[in-house]
This record gives C-alpha cells, sequence and structure tokens, in this order.
C-alpha cells in the first residue's frame, strides 16, 4: 500500500486485490499510516485503481477504514474503484455511506 | 520414550557394526536386524519401528522392492529410511532419495562415519520422525474437531423439507468442513419464514459466528408483527448490542436474505446476499429480485428495506450464496448473472426436478472454477457454497 499526503489529504493506494489473503497487512499499514498522520489529515482517499477483485472480508476492511477515519471527523472516500466493485458496493448500499 | 532402529543387511557383521555404532551414540534406543526385505515387512507388521537403515543390495527382496514397497503403504510411508549400500554410484543413490529415502551412506564406513556422520544422520531421521508423528497427531485431532463441528452444523440444518405451504430443497458444501453460510426455514404463527446468510470469511470462526446468526434470525421472529426489515433490523442491533467490537474490524458481519411468506404474498428484505430468482411458474419465466441492502453488522443504525411479491402456485423462490459463482478471480462477484443465465436455460428442471436443477448448477460451477484454477489448487469451491430453493405448493396459504 502506498501513502501519499497532498494539502491536507491523505491518500492510500492499495497494490493489489482487497481479498482475505491481503487484507490483513492492509489493516496494518492504515493504522500505522493513521497514526502517523493524525492530527495532519482532514480527508483520507482509498484508491482501488490496482485492485481488481474484492471478497465480502474486503468490504469489511473498507468499512473499518471508513469507520475508524470518520469516527476522528475526517472524510472518506473512494477512488479508482471498476464498474463491478462499485456495482458490489451498490448491492450492499455502502454508496450511501461514502462516494464511489 | 524408546526408539526402534530396524537395521537390514544381509551380512551379519555389518549390522552388528551398525548396531553397535548407534548404540554407543544415541541414547534411548533398541534395536531389530532384518537378513532381507521379506524380514524387514515381517518385523513391520508386529513391532512400530522409528528408523530403518537399509541395505540396497539383499537376497530375496532387495532395498530398492523394499523402499518401493514402503513408499506405497500408508501405515509405512512416514518412516524415515536411511539406505546403506556398498554401492558408490550415483544414480544408485539419487533414485532413492527420489523414492522416499531421507539419507544415505556408503560402506565402507570411514572413522569419521561411523563417529560422527551417521550417529547424526540417524538422530536427525529420527528427530524428524517425531515432528511429523506430532504434526500428524495434531492433525488428526483438528480433523476430528471439524468433523464434530461439521456435524453439529448438519444438525442445523432445516430438519424438515416439507412445510405446509413450501417443498424446501437445500444444497450446502462448507469449503472447510465447516462454513460461514447458513439457511434456515420454519413455520412460526401462520408464516413460513426462511434466511439465507453468509458470514465474511470461512472456516471455524466463521461457522461460529453462522450458529449465533441463526439463533439470533430464531429469536427475532418469536417477537410479535415481526417483519423482514424488523428481523434484520433486531438482529444488526443485537450484534452492536452483544459484542464488543472496540476499534478493530473484526466485526460480526454477514449478508443475509430474510423472506417470510404468509397467504400467498412473499416478504423479504435484503441484506447484501446476491439476487434471488423466482421462477414464475404459470409464465415460465425468471424473475430477478434486484434489491440489495447493506450487510448486517456493518452499521449500529443500519436501515433496511421492505418489499412484497404475489406468489402463485408451483412458483419458486431460488437463493444462493456468492461462494457458488466467486472463484477468487478478478470480477467475478458479478458473476450471479451467470446463475441467471444458467436458471433460464433450466426453468423445466426448477419447476420439475429442483434438485437435479441444484446438483447441476453446483456442477456447472464447479467447472468453471476448474478451469478457472490458475493457482493450481485442488479446491474447486474457495468460499462455503449454499443453496436453498422453495417451491410453492397449491392453496399455499399457511392455515394455522
Amino acid at each position: 500500500m502506498k501513502k501519499t499526503l497532498n494539502d491536507s489529504i491523505l491518500t492510500l493506494s492499495l497494490q493489489g486485490d482487497l481479498v482475505a489473503s491481503n487484507v490483513k497487512n492492509y489493516k496494518t499499514q492504515v493504522e500505522q499510516y493513521l497514526l502517523d498522520e493524525m492530527g495532519n489529515v482532514d480527508e483520507v482517499i482509498l484508491d482501488l485503481t490496482v485492485c481488481e477483485n474484492i471478497d465480502s472480508v474486503g468490504v469489511t476492511f473498507v468499512v473499518g477504514v471508513y469507520k475508524q477515519v470518520t469516527n476522528e471527523a475526517m472524510g472518506f472516500r473512494i477512488t479508482g474503484s471498476s464498474d463491478e466493485i462499485k456495482q458490489l458496493f451498490k448491492l450492499m448500499k455502502l454508496d450511501e455511506f461514502f462516494d464511489l | 520414550m524408546d526408539y526402534k532402529i530396524l537395521i537390514a543387511d544381509d551380512v551379519e557383521m555389518n549390522r552388528r557394526l551398525i548396531t553397535d555404532i548407534l548404540k554407543g551414540k544415541l541414547e534411548n534406543v533398541s534395536f531389530l536386524q532384518a537378513a532381507n526385505g521379506q524380514e524387514v515387512f515381517t518385523i513391520l507388521d508386529k513391532i512400530d519401528v522409528d528408523l530403518i537403515v537399509l541395505d540396497l543390495i539383499m537376497p530375496i527382496m532387495d532395498g530398492f522392492e523394499v523402499l518401493s514397497q514402503l513408499k506405497m503403504d500408508d501405515k509405512y510411508s512416514d518412516i524415515p529410511v536411511i539406505v546403506s549400500s556398498a554401492i558408490t554410484e550415483i544414480s544408485s543413490i539419487e533414485m532413492t532419495l527420489e523414492m522416499g529415502a531421507v539419507d544415505y551412506f556408503t560402506k565402507p564406513l570411514s572413522p569419521e562415519d561411523m563417529e560422527i556422520i551417521l550417529p547424526l544422520k540417524a538422530k536427525n531421521a529420527l528427530m524428524f520422525y517425531e515432528q511429523q508423528k506430532t504434526i500428524a497427531a495434531l492433525n488428526r485431532e483438528i480433523q476430528e474437531e471439524l468433523k464434530n463441528a461439521h456435524d453439529f452444523q448438519n444438525i442445523m440444518l432445516p430438519k424438515s423439507r416439507d412445510f405446509e405451504s413450501v417443498d424446501l430443497f437445500i444444497k450446502y458444501q462448507p469449503s472447510l468442513g465447516i462454513g460461514g453460510d447458513c439457511f434456515d426455514c420454519f413455520e412460526q404463527g401462520g408464516k413460513l419464514w426462511f434466511i439465507i446468510a453468509d458470514v465474511t470469511g470461512h472456516g471455524i470462526a466463521a461457522g461460529m459466528a453462522s450458529s449465533m446468526v441463526k439463533i439470533m434470525f430464531r429469536c427475532s421472529v418469536q417477537h410479535e408483527d415481526m417483519t423482514p426489515v424488523k428481523v434484520l433490523e433486531s438482529v444488526n442491533k443485537s450484534i452492536f448490542e452483544i459484542f464488543d467490537f472496540g476499534s478493530n474490524f473484526n466485526y460480526l458481519v454477514f449478508t443475509a436474505f430474510v423472506g417470510c411468506i404468509e397467504d400467498g404474498m412473499f416478504h423479504y428484505a435484503n441484506a447484501g446476499q446476491p439476487y434471488p430468482l423466482i421462477l414464475h411458474q404459470k409464465s415460465m419465466s425468471i424473475e430477478i429480485i434486484e434489491e440489495g441492502g447493506m450487510p448486517v453488522g456493518v452499521f449500529e443504525e443500519a436501515t433496511y428495506q421492505n418489499f412484497s411479491r404475489q406468489l402463485g402456485e408451483g412458483d419458486s423462490i431460488f437463493l444462493y450464496t456468492d461462494g457458488l459463482f466467486s472463484s477468487g478471480q478478478k470480477t467475478d462477484f458479478v458473476n450471479w448473472k451467470l446463475v441467471h443465465e444458467f436458471a433460464v436455460e433450466h426453468k423445466q428442471e426448477i419447476a420439475i426436478e429442483p434438485n437435479i436443477f441444484l446438483d447441476e448448477l453446483f456442477w456447472y460451477f464447479h467447472a468453471i472454477h476448474k478451469s478457472d484454477n490458475s493457482s493450481g489448487s485442488e479446491h474447486d469451491f474457495t468460499d462455503d457454497v449454499a443453496m436453498m430453493l422453495l417451491k410453492v405448493k397449491p392453496n399455499n396459504s399457511i392455515k394455522e
């Protein structure tokens, strides 16, 4: 996962699929990045451009990041998601909570 | 513990020499001797042996034959074998190692071989075997636990397949013996209630969670005036009340579709399950129930929507979890469309032979996953698979 901080916007770019086998690493990294940048960030963007596949554990991860970020009064949105991933988030009505 | 080492050599002096070398260097060992391959198996039939030191050239049955038979027999295939031979050709040694020998030495033995090398090789082989036995015992224990959990999960499957208002057909295959998918169907207060749910992840933890889902579902419908929406919202609320998730991401999250049939009306709410299908018997048309909703356990304040459809005699409702069409390959989570296409092509089976339809659909995706499997894994389905088909009986209104 790559992180970029520009104008108080922290972009977290996944470097692979959002599936159970990768989620454990992503969790650790996100927690560390948020800790490192605490106080410097107004919005977190999860960039899924490279992500081709997502499973239920991946969806739970995204929701977890959303909750963690919004609990800290930061904004959250997703960019770069494929049409299929958007379709899945819409099926689960998660697009009501964050922009895709 | 006393380790038993079997020395197989047709020359008595060699057997005695190797025994003496190892006896002087290893503790807690006892020795057995065989003069040919046949004697090896006679001993193995009666005594558990922890290591075989095997000469390759012997009368009656040589070492190659012994090694080959040992490796083909599940009872003996794990016993470590150290090959001893006067043969120094690399090809013979290579062949025995390929056949499964763990190590080798050549005769005559040098003083270093006797003092250091052979005892070390024997010690390493015994330790390796000991570790293997421990792992095998742990595996057996885990398999036994999984079997118990699997049996328990089977007990929790719907008891009846023949309800007053519908016939129920199910197919269930957990990916690890126990799974996070669950379904239930029962009659209560003049209504037929059913649920299909898929807990995030799979395996033992998901299996435990799915048992809780089923219990929470059963408890929630006990209340007066329940609707599918109220069931989902009540279960969702219970999750946040009962479980302390803290700040980590390990939520009890699951997708679920809850339905209720009363007086021929089908009421339902969807919490992120793949779109179910209805076969309308009269028109022989397939309808997709294309209403979604967020998974349960994600947001405490989650709300759901209630929908209703009129059902006719012989209509069938087909529900399935995403394990059916997801193979872990890219974008395959939208492959529920393939389920729809398959159902359209097999409408007659849904109407007449629902069990055959479920089987054929299962094997259809089994074949797709097999052909997609780039990882080389033997597993066809990477997730739990649950399918449920309810066929409305004539005079479908349920009498109290």
